[in-house]
């Protein structure tokens, strides 16, 4: 038999099905292998999206034909972005497609300008109180349980955060949240969240960062006494 | 089909989130499927007694404007598989939901739950008209002050005008020596006046304010009198015929209890 494991890769992801061509030869050969695969399983592989075509070792007129042929022996509906990934070498850095809904993209005018603004709130933020901005915020005074704060870049609280922060609310990563005290109820960075434990522990005496690290929300001290 | 009990009392700081923590933990403690529902939208209290302020995402307000499904919002307890939470939106105001709202809320709740308990906010307002919409049975909830029994029978009557007919009652904070000396109101007195079923009486208890500042229902300490009060009522809501405690065993039964636990001298 020709074909060998991983030679040809079909894989289905959020997105539709990704196929992988990792052999040069015979454009031929190349199409009766993909047949094999699509066989071995067509009701699953018929009518599928095609998220991806990559062929590195052939011509990119045979990359073109490939999804051709497939479309009209399978009727696989190639996806747009599909179009520029022809010919070229898989990038390893390459996040990998996920169903997940692609956050805002913002300009670099809008960032900057965003990255700019920033709300300043002097004294106690209550219960029931939301402050909303879509740059920064800083409090001067104490956040209590049941307060909100929501930004689209960074939270600086100068006292007790105790409430509810969410940074990066519209699609920044790399956004922070910081106090004097950092005790919260819940902490939201992104898309990532997370809250205090359950039960009694024990609580630093030195002001706190929490930031989003591997897609986890950490907290380190940021200023340490000397 | 589950059934929809609302907990009210007129008057504020009677205890009817409490009520509502223990009665909700209780019914979850006989294996019923059960949900809280915090009516109280812009003063929420129960996620706190119940120890799952810090677990809130989506809340009440985001499940009837469509914000989020009703699951998203639904949080289930840290010790009762059974017990599911729904809390209130703390930066929205009673207005921001409407009785018919409520009512169809009830009805998708129904068929997921046996028992749906709706916490009411103190008054008459609209927070109150829109925790009694749609409800089947209503307890209300007093104190033995006179106050609070005025109020209550406020309440039964805009109950009744609101086509919910004989709620029971649940009297709270009763303090059993007072009583014997004249200087409380008794049970008696109050059962004249409102002329209502008793559901249960609530001895006035320490142990309520610990498991209330430590977010653990009191119903889960089965050696506390009031935890064993709060249990005795969610078996007669699942309709046991359990007789009331005998109050002036307070003393005695507590003694007991805390010399098989090793704690009396």
């Amino acid at each position: 038999m020709m074909t060998e494991e991983g030679r040809i890769e079909l894989k289905g992801t959020g997105d539709g099905l990704v196929i992988k061509v990792h052999i040069q030869g015979e454009f031929d050969l190349v199409k009766k292998l993909i047949q094999q695969k699509i066989e071995e399983n067509p009701d699953f592989y018929k009518k599928a999206t095609l998220a991806e075509l990559t062929c590195e070792y052939l011509m990119p007129e045979d990359h073109d034909e490939l999804q051709q042929w497939l479309f009209d022996e399978y009727q696989m509906n190639p996806a747009k972005k599909s179009r520029n990934k022809k010919n070229s070498v898989p990038e390893t850095s390459e996040v990998s497609p996920t169903s997940k809904p692609e956050p805002i993209k913002w300009s670099k005018e809008d960032k900057e300008r965003i990255e700019d603004e920033t709300r300043f709130v002097q004294g106690t933020v209550r219960s029931g109180q939301k402050i909303h901005s879509d740059g920064n915020i800083v409090v001067l005074g104490d956040v209590n349980p049941g307060a909100e704060l929501v930004a689209g870049g960074n939270i600086v609280v100068m006292g007790s955060f105790r409430g509810i922060a969410h940074a990066g609310a519209q699609g920044n990563e790399d956004t922070f949240v910081a106090a004097l005290v950092l005790q919260p109820t819940q902490l939201r960075i992104h898309q990532t969240i997370t809250r205090s434990p359950d039960g009694e522990f024990e609580q630093s005496k030195t002001p706190e960062i929490a930031r989003l690290r591997e897609k986890a929300i950490c907290i380190e001290p940021f200023f340490i006494k000397n | 089909m589950g059934e929809v009990l609302v907990i009210t009392s007129g008057k504020g700081g009677v205890g009817k989130t409490t009520t509502t923590a223990n009665l909700g933990t209780g019914l979850a403690q006989l294996g019923k499927k059960v949900v809280v529902i915090d009516a109280d939208i812009g003063l929420r209290n129960l996620d706190v007694v119940l120890g799952l302020e810090n677990r809130i995402v989506y809340d009440l307000v985001d499940v009837i404007e469509g914000g989020c499904r009703l699951r998203q919002a639904l949080i289930k307890d840290k010790r009762m598989p059974e017990l599911y939470l729904l809390p209130a939106a703390q930066t929205r105001d009673k207005n921001a939901i409407n009785p018919e709202q409520m009512e169809a809320l009830h009805e998708d709740l129904k068929e997921m739950f046996d028992y749906i308990l709706v916490d009411c906010p103190a008054g008459i307002e609209q927070g109150f008209r829109n925790a009694i919409a749609g409800a089947d049975k209503a307890i209300v909830v007093t104190t033995p002050e006179i106050s609070a029994v005025r109020d209550a029978d406020r309440i039964i009557g805009l109950l009744e005008a609101a086509e919910l007919r004989n709620p029971k009652l649940i009297v709270n904070r009763l303090k059993i020596d007072m009583v014997k000396r004249g200087d409380m109101m008794n049970i008696e007195d109050m059962l004249d006046i409102l002329a209502i079923d008793l559901l249960g009486v609530i001895p006035d208890d320490q142990e309520i304010v610990i498991s209330t500042n430590k977010g653990e229902p009191v119903v889960t300490k089965i050696n506390s009198y009031s935890g064993q009060a709060y249990h005795n009522i969610a078996r007669r809501v699942c309709g046991e015929d359990v007789p009331l405690m005998d109050l002036e065993l307070q003393n005695g039964f507590v003694h007991r209890i805390r010399k098989v636990f090793g704690l009396a001298k």
